[in-house]
């Protein structure tokens, strides 16, 4: 039996495959990868019962477009992209069913900046130096090293057990257009003057459209180091690290950033704040926080890593059969949230529609 | 040598910083360092990461915290002694490299700029014996050094939005191999056959930090024939020299 579960119509603006990352090869040069929010990353897997290293796809920006090949279950998380499945919007931040011939697609929004798709079994693509994950600019891991494209099959591995539905209640990371981000002083911040790191934790900063999984490029008050001089000696550059090069504008790298860089450091993100990362679009406006180590290490221990049980609930759905006129419903409720009954989405014979007005019959 | 500080990148990953020149005594003495921590494989250890004159343990954050880390580095460094130059028995890798023309476009140029001939570059630049001080910017790029100071040129003023692999590069006081196709802004004088990054290979990495390497200058008819031995057999296409 074919594993394929997705056809490509559209890989969109941006759509690699990413797990949590290729570790222990820094030292060869071979950078870390995975998500870019690694929260809604690891919920989506959480929600589908799998491996929290299973592949999944990253989505940046939107617009990619899918048709889907066999009966999957999949879950939507990170910013909201407005996904459809066939032209019908879908809810996020839960399991969904999907059936073959469904086109599961997704526009766009100017709030946070990528989706994860979860699948159930995980994508199923050959693992380079331990990791599926895409690089795109060393050509490794994901789907032959590259974004997808119109066509390209993905494949997942099959899952024969019965899994609950599940949805997330937890702290949802969408993105937002007022970020700050909590800073852990860099190796070089003494290459910068006590006013200017004071000014650099004092203004916001804009996102530029300077950016990708590798970095992003900031614009604002200018950053200049006491000499003028912004080369340092080549040293490693962790996710999260804050370089500021000689334009005096900073960039924060991302998960796909180079092993080692050449600009001194002002600060990095610290573990807390690095899914965070992942959601800036352009033109978001971001403030940095400055805190300690044993700050950062508390806030990471506090979170539990970003997810825990209790953020999960199992989905009540409510079926009905109803015949009007000689024709058949079937006809199915899903709760969207466990605090409210007045969001939830309904599908008709499988297919999601859209509800225009709730009149609560329920009570 | 002695004197070192220990520094957070971030709250996974902690540094420790020598003098801060470039110097083959510092790196030596790092990458025996490297390779101690790596052999003693803690459970915590995600990589340890040796550059010029620092190296930096990346740790999962999730099993251990920064000041156990610390202790961790100190304890090794304290227990290291620092040698003087750490030179027995090692391993020297000759590079074959067809240099000017096509495979290395800016062999001329560099000539000029530095009041050189282009055969003057290419005797320079394949009789030095150059330390592998890490590798970095893409998998298997090795920064090499100490280049000749008769040959320091600086970058292209535009970089190359494509530089073939196995280009042989000069920038500034270094020299390195680019191991993928990817953008760049050294000046390109020659190529090399041999891969640097070949995940067909069991080794996909067959330089790496702490290695010497020498070049050696081939013709394009021994270019390509070492190119074809490369992709029709298991060859790496260069030496290597156990040398005591």
């Amino acid at each position: 039996m074919s594993n394929k579960c997705f056809q490509v119509l559209d890989g969109g603006f941006l759509t690699t495959i990413q797990d949590l990352g290729r570790f222990g090869y820094a030292s060869r040069g071979v950078s870390k990868s995975g998500p870019s929010d690694l929260n809604s990353f690891k919920v989506a897997n959480f929600l589908l019962q799998n491996d929290l290293n299973s592949l999944a796809l990253e989505i940046s920006y939107g617009l990619a477009k899918f048709l889907v090949l066999r009966p999957i279950t999949i879950s939507i998380t990170g910013a909201n992209l407005n996904p459809l499945l066939n032209g019908n919007k879908i809810p996020m931040w839960r399991t969904l069913n999907l059936k073959k011939n469904d086109v599961l697609s997704f526009g766009s929004s100017n709030i946070g900046f990528r989706s994860y798709v979860g699948v159930s079994g995980g994508i199923d693509v050959p693992l380079v130096l331990g990791s599926g994950s895409t690089h795109l600019a060393s050509g490794i891991g994901g789907f032959l090293g590259k974004s997808l494209k119109k066509d390209d099959l993905i494949s997942s591995y099959p899952v024969t057990e019965k899994k609950k539905m599940l949805m997330y209640l937890g702290e949802k990371n969408e993105g937002s257009k007022n970020i700050t981000l909590r800073v852990i002083p860099g190796p070089q911040e003494d290459h910068f003057s006590s006013d200017v790191v004071d000014t650099f934790y004092s203004e916001t900063f804009k996102s530029t459209e300077k950016l990708d999984r590798i970095g992003i490029a900031l614009d604002g008050t200018e950053i200049p180091t006491k000499t003028g001089n912004h080369d340092i000696i080549s040293d490693f550059t962790p996710e999260g690290s804050i370089q500021v090069p000689g334009n005096g504008k900073p960039l924060i790298l991302l998960s796909d950033c180079q092993t080692t860089g050449g600009y001194p450091k002002i600060g990095v993100v610290a573990s807390i704040d690095l899914p965070k990362l992942g959601q800036i679009g352009t033109k978001d406006s971001i403030k940095f926080e400055k805190i300690t180590i044993e700050e950062a290490e508390k806030l990471y221990r506090i979170s539990n890593g970003g997810i825990s049980e209790n953020d999960i609930s199992e989905i009540v759905i409510k079926e009905y059969s109803i015949d009007i006129i000689d024709s058949k419903y079937d006809v199915k409720l899903y709760k969207n949230s466990e605090e409210t009954f007045e969001d939830f989405s309904v599908t008709v014979n499988g297919e999601y529609i859209e509800i225009e007005e709730v009149i609560d019959y329920f009570h | 040598m002695n004197s070192f500080l220990i520094k957070n990148i971030g709250d996974r990953s902690i540094s420790v910083y020598f003098e801060n020149i470039i110097s083959p005594e510092i790196n030596l003495n790092i990458h025996e360092i490297v390779e101690r921590i790596n052999k003693d494989k803690q459970s915590w250890l995600v990589d340890v990461v040796p550059t010029y004159n620092s190296f930096s343990v990346v740790f999962d954050i999730n099993l251990i915290q920064s000041q156990e880390v610390r202790n961790y580095i100190s304890e090794v460094l304290i227990s290291k002694k620092f040698q003087e130059l750490v030179n027995e028995n090692q391993t020297i890798i000759n590079i074959p490299v067809k240099y000017g023309g096509e495979e290395g476009p800016d062999l001329e140029d560099v000539a000029n700029y530095c009041n050189l001939s282009s055969d003057e570059i290419v005797k320079i630049h394949s009789s030095t014996l150059y330390l592998v001080y890490m590798t970095g910017f893409s998998p298997g790029f090795p920064y090499l050094g100490e280049l000749d100071k008769r040959i320091h040129c600086p970058r292209l003023k535009k970089p190359r939005t494509r530089v073939f692999s196995g280009s042989v590069g000069l920038a500034g006081s270094q020299t390195g191999i680019y191991s993928i196709d990817s953008p760049g802004g050294w000046r390109i004088i020659g190529k090399t056959p041999m891969k640097l990054f070949d995940l067909k290979k069991k080794n996909p990495f067959p330089v790496i930090p702490g290695m010497k390497v020498k070049f050696f200058s081939v013709d394009l008819k021994e270019y390509k024939n070492l190119e074809k031995q490369i992709i029709e057999e298991n060859f790496l296409g260069f030496e290597i020299n156990n040398v005591k």
